[in-house]
């Protein structure tokens, strides 16, 4: 230990990232003391570390920031996270951010601050890489002298913003790799909530909690696409083929626009997702490169049919991961298991349905006998709160008639969700 | 069928075809790694930039034990279509060693400029220090404390947050 040089000891306590912690081993020996005061990266003030058996107000947070951080010199990684904190006064956050301008590469904060103060403008821009900000306002982006040459990583939660910033701040990104907007406030301009983001350099985005007329994405070079908790009247997706993970949970999209080729689509998975089914069915059919599909809480109706297997065996040769959870009426046991391909390469199933029925076992039966390369079988089941004897008979039948089928295979799972109630979970 | 060329040698230049590296450890004994997986090394990078004559690379600071280590780590990295996760388990399992292996091995990471295996020690040791007060510390890793009374009193008020 003695022999390491001060430069490493730096890199030691940089991966400590707590304050509390990093602080505490400075005070080792007089080379640590060094390393803190001179080659010190990364530092974290987290509301989960800071607060011992007494907690600090506002203001000792203040004073203990500005006190520790401008004891360090060159620090690349500053997180600043308070639980329910009320706001900082904007001077200390100021004066965090001015110091540090020179070298941060990763800037984490979710404090108000009083006056409310533009971070952008504030903080580093040359250098930083990854940004993450909540609770915070943006405004008035200035395509003329800002710029973040350097920003692969941006991450906004609860941020209140125009829609025509957040497509500017886009735009003066070049670099940019990875999009994540959580339950944004957006200011519209027009009577039409619409939000339209362009990116060449883009290939992951993350959008949750969101309510619009339009969202239109322009992503070239977009990878992985995943909404979640979204209601889109209109979403247009103009891609250039690179599109392989595609998420929906809880997403309702009215009209769905996808220029993109799909061909090299890994990962659909969907979950209580609201969509003009027989089209979206048509846009993946030439995904041959799919590994997982897990269709979830699809509902279905008159004009709206399940995935047969058979269809899922031709479109999709590759598959390795199966998830489908359906309301099982007859015809629809009839449909879907019609013909007799076999899952070649399926060696995960989920199977899930949320009202019992004494179809299921036979479902998972013949999906047993479809997939000969099975590994790894996971069941959830939905029972209501007031369990009528009906259904806990049915349950019953189902365990037994499940038991059977356990014994042929390694590793088997079954877990019973009540609504409202905690996943219980039997293993055989 | 001829040879391929090596996975990721994007880098490579026209002048040097050769796709292993020959490596000398400070106690004699020789090592082969791939350019690629060379190539995660900053010093080796430069040292093959400048030199195409294909003698072994002398690292008088590294000892065949540790050195044998080092490219096996490395060759890992470079290894394509490798998931996060299980690259993640590999490294766990790579740093699942001795005290003073860790040590050695950040020494070696250090001097060769590796940044994943550096940064993959140090945190090794960090989860060693964090949660221990600077007297346990010292006493884990040996440090001889070179702290009078009064500068240790002075440090101590001036970060005294830290230690309520």
């Amino acid at each position: 230990m003695d022999d390491l040089p001060v430069e490493v000891i730096g890199n030691i306590l940089s991966q400590l990232k707590a304050a509390r912690d990093v602080v505490v081993a400075s005070m080792t020996c007089q080379k640590w003391r060094e390393a803190w005061k001179k080659h010190l990266r990364a530092l974290s003030f987290d509301s989960n570390d800071l607060s011992t058996h007494h907690g600090f107000n506002t203001t000792e947070l203040e004073i203990i920031i500005t006190q520790t951080i401008f004891q360090t010199r060159g620090l690349r990684c500053l997180t600043i996270s308070m639980e329910d904190a009320d706001e900082f006064s904007a001077a200390p956050v100021i004066a965090w951010l001015m110091y540090t301008k020179e070298t941060l590469r990763e800037l984490c904060y979710n404090v108000r601050t009083h006056p409310n103060i533009n971070i952008l403008e504030k903080c580093g821009r040359q250098k930083l890489e990854v940004l993450k900000l909540a609770h915070n306002s943006i405004t008035g982006i200035e395509l003329s002298y800002q710029k973040f040459p350097q920003l692969k990583s941006l991450s906004l939660s609860f941020v209140s913003i125009s829609a025509w910033d957040l497509s500017l701040l886009l735009s003066i990104c070049p670099k940019i790799e990875s999009l994540a907007l959580v339950s944004p406030d957006i200011a519209m301009s027009e009577l039409q909530a619409t939000m339209e983001l362009t990116s060449h350099s883009l290939k992951e985005i993350h959008v949750e909690a969101i309510s619009l007329d339009k969202f239109l994405l322009e992503a070239d070079s977009l990878q992985s696409l995943h909404l979640r908790d979204c209601n889109l009247e209109v979403f247009e997706l103009i891609g250039k083929g690179a599109l392989r993970v595609f998420k929906m949970d809880d997403v309702s999209i009215i009209h769905l626009d996808i220029s993109e080729s799909m061909e090299n689509l890994e990962v659909v998975d969907v979950a209580n997702f609201t969509v003009v089914w027989p089209k979206f069915y048509q846009m993946i059919s030439k995904s041959l490169k799919l590994r997982t599909l897990r269709l979830w809480g699809v509902v279905l109706d008159e004009e709206v049919e399940a995935m047969d297997l058979e269809t899922i065996s031709v479109y999709f040769p590759r598959l390795s991961h199966l998830a489908l959870s359906y309301d099982l009426g007859d015809d629809v046991l009839t449909h879907c298991l019609q013909g007799s391909s076999n899952l070649e390469n399926v060696v995960a199933l989920e199977l899930g349905w949320t009202i019992i029925s004494n179809r299921f076992s036979a479902w998972v039966a013949e999906l047993l006998e479809r997939c000969p390369r099975l590994k790894k079988l996971k069941i959830f089941v939905g029972v209501s709160e007031a369990k009528t004897e009906k259904e806990l008979g049915m349950l019953g039948n189902f365990t037994t008639s499940m038991i059977p089928l356990m014994r042929k295979y390694m590793e088997t799972i079954l877990h019973q969700r009540k609504t409202g109630e905690t996943i219980k979970c039997l293993h055989w | 069928m001829s040879s391929s060329p090596p996975p990721s040698s994007a880098a490579a230049s026209p002048s040097c075809p050769k796709k292993m590296i020959a490596l000398r450890s400070s106690d004699g004994e020789t090592f082969e790694i791939e350019e690629a997986a060379a190539l995660q090394s900053k010093t080796l990078e430069n040292m093959i930039d400048e030199d195409c004559a294909g003698t072994p690379i002398p690292l008088p600071n590294v000892t065949g034990k540790i050195l044998a280590k080092v490219v096996e780590f490395c060759s890992k990295h470079a290894e394509p279509g490798v998931d996060d996760e299980s690259l993640r388990a590999w490294d766990a399992e790579f740093v699942n060693v001795e005290q003073a292996t860790v040590f050695d091995y950040i020494l070696a990471a250090n001097f060769l400029e590796i940044p994943t295996l550096l940064n993959l020690t140090c945190n090794v040791v960090a989860d060693m220090i964090r949660g221990k007060t600077p007297d346990e510390i010292r006493k884990f890793f040996n440090i001889k404390s070179i702290f009078s009374p009064e500068e240790e009193e002075e440090v101590r008020r001036e970060n005294h947050w830290a230690f309520e």
